[in-house]
């Protein structure tokens, strides 16, 4: 009687294993993938991170690494490195809610069904889809300084020539400017957001006599949080790691838009030193502002309304 | 209703699809001009381009003569179609296998994963870079074209994977038990059901990698090293970029432009219902 009743435990168990272990067999190519190309390489980074690793050999340990990321006196890389991250933090912060905000004002207006909308959306599109690189060979070829074609064209209508990327002071604003062409991508996001607001929502608060901002900001946006969030935690990761530009704008004028990413890349593969242990550390720095962020914004994600589903 | 106000109403209709078409039309013109430009460029000679100084937009002496350039480039291209290829169909399959079982089931252990899951999507490549590419020369993977498509074997990234999984979640549990009772196993649900079902979501993420590795500049930048290895973009950067041979060649470049922005057109209009508004996170219309 005793034995019957622990075999057929054991039985539970056992076949309770064996359906959890297929559960496991689907998620093999994963862990695998996960292990050896992401948690070694992870790990790796980190020892990395504290030695002076320069391709050949390592000769020394010590924090040496993240305290000349600190090194602001005159002959540490400490400014150098920090303008890097100042750079592109500031690019985050600018491109991100310009082209939510221009990406959402667009899918707004190509909400609504008008004969050939589908075809309108898809010209939107556009843009998105030449690659960034081939995109930048453009912008730079149409906004050469002093004879590009937009310059030609401004001196035909008696406006000065803009020096775009060819000076430090215009470089930037000229970058954040060029990708709002790329706006289309958004404004899809955006309009499968709209789509997925109950129709029924609206209708009632017509009823009520609702206005056009109070639609807006009480039914639509609220309704569309959840496509915010996820959109910004994927746009901030993405803005952090800026690099296409190098391709086609190097590190800019005087090093104005030598984004961290670029300066990584540079450091470990750059230049005839291959200095592997700082481009690693910086790389954990870069790891360490990109987590907090996103703590920040899961911690402080209240705002988002995931309506009466679970989770 | 009356007819009068019936008509007023379709007039209003009316009035509001004409003025939008008008903005549509200057934020067109605005939004292509980049795209213009290119096409206009790479039908010029070298005539046009030159022009005595003068920059033109419109081509003088019409010519497909640039478009050449793409025979000289079909090595390249080749390479960039088998890396494009593999990873848009392997991608999205190993991502749909991981979110399988935890977007399905539940058992010990699926919560840990799923936030390891969540957790891979914030780290930035850079942190991976440098083990990344020793690994890859100690396996003997650098300097070839597998080095742009092996992680495909392994599973997508956090966010393609989470995707599936919420869209995976939204499928009615029914389905797979009535298979249950008539003896599937968890492969055949897998195979038979949920792949099925999960088309759109496999197409989203496929084209939206395609397109992402046919424009991927960094990983080719420091693992193909030998020139007839390289994949169209980087290839595109090393000649015609601003240190490249043939960089002043700015007809023929834009001729490769064009080409270059050819297969992400043709993919994304072939897909395009998938594309715009055929994912909806974490929701399947009935």
């Amino acid at each position: 009687m005793r034995a019957k009743k622990n075999d057929s435990r054991l039985g539970a168990f056992l076949r309770g294993a064996k359906k959890e272990y297929s559960n496991w067999l689907f998620m093999l190519p994963f862990i695998v993938g996960f292990s050896v190309f992401v948690a070694y390489p992870i790990i790796m980074s980190f020892v990395y991170s504290f030695t002076d690793f320069n391709a050949i050999r390592i000769k020394n340990y010590g924090f040496f690494n993240y305290e000349n990321i600190f090194d602001f006196s005159a002959y540490g890389m400490g400014n150098d490195i920090w303008k890097s991250f100042g750079l592109t933090a500031l690019y985050a912060v600018i491109s991100i809610p310009l082209n939510m905000f221009l990406s959402f004002t667009l899918a707004m207006a190509l909400r609504k069904a008008i004969p050939g909308i589908r075809g309108i959306r898809l010209l939107f599109y556009l843009p998105v889809l030449i690659p960034g690189i081939v995109m930048g060979q453009i912008w730079t070829d149409m906004l050469g300084h002093p004879e590009g074609l937009i310059n030609q064209w401004l001196g035909a209508i008696g406006l000065p020539a803009n020096t775009f990327f060819s000076s430090e002071k215009t470089q930037f604003a000229t970058l954040i400017a060029i990708s709002q062409w790329g706006i289309g991508g958004g404004m899809i996001v955006w309009l499968a957001a709209l789509e997925n607001v109950p129709k029924t929502l609206y209708e009632a608060a017509e009823m009520d006599g609702i206005t056009f901002f109070g639609k807006l900001f009480k039914i639509t946006l609220p309704m569309c949080t959840p496509i915010i969030f996820y959109n910004l935690i994927g746009s901030i990761i993405g803005a952090l790691q800026v690099f296409d530009t190098y391709a086609y704008l190097g590190t800019g004028q005087n090093n104005g838009l030598y984004f961290i990413s670029i300066r990584i890349y540079t450091t470990a593969f750059g230049g005839r030193v291959h200095d592997y242990g700082l481009a690693c550390a910086l790389a954990w720095v870069l790891f360490a502002v990109i987590a907090v962020l996103t703590g920040i914004m899961f911690k402080t994600s209240s705002w988002v309304f995931y309506g009466d589903s679970k989770q | 209703m009356s007819a009068k106000k019936m008509s007023s109403m379709r007039r209003n209709y009316t009035v509001e699809c004409v003025v939008k078409y008008i903005v549509f039309a200057l934020l067109l013109v605005v939004m292509l001009f980049p795209y213009a430009f290119m096409l206009n460029k790479s039908f010029m000679n070298i005539v046009d381009i030159n022009n005595s100084g003068k920059i033109l937009f419109f081509p003088k002496h019409f010519t497909f003569a640039n478009y050449r350039i793409f025979i000289d480039y079909i090595g390249y291209f080749v390479n960039s179609f088998i890396v494009v290829v593999i990873n848009g169909l392997l991608v999205p399959l190993t991502s749909c296998l991981v979110a399988f079982p935890l977007a399905r089931y539940r058992f010990k252990g699926d919560n840990f994963m799923f936030t390891l899951i969540l957790a891979t999507s914030m780290i930035p490549s850079t942190v991976l870079q440098v083990p990344q590419y020793l690994l890859f020369v100690k396996l003997k993977l650098y300097d070839t074209l597998a080095s742009q498509f092996i992680g495909a074997f392994f599973g997508g990234s956090g966010m393609q994977i989470f995707l599936i999984i919420q869209f995976m979640r939204a499928i009615p549990k029914e389905l797979d038990e009535a298979a249950t009772i008539d003896g599937a196993n968890k492969f055949m649900i897998f195979w038979r059901i949920m792949m099925p079902l999960c088309m759109n979501v496999f197409i989203y993420i496929g084209v939206g990698v395609a397109i992402a590795k046919w424009n991927d500049f960094q990983g080719p930048l420091i693992y193909l090293k030998t020139d007839a290895k390289r994949t169209m973009a980087v290839a595109f950067y090393f000649h015609f970029g601003a240190s490249g041979d043939i960089s002043l060649m700015t007809h023929v470049k834009m001729a490769m432009a064009v080409c270059m922005t050819i297969f992400p057109a043709i993919l994304f209009f072939i897909c395009q219902k998938q594309m715009i508004g055929g994912v909806k996170l974490g929701a399947v219309k009935e």
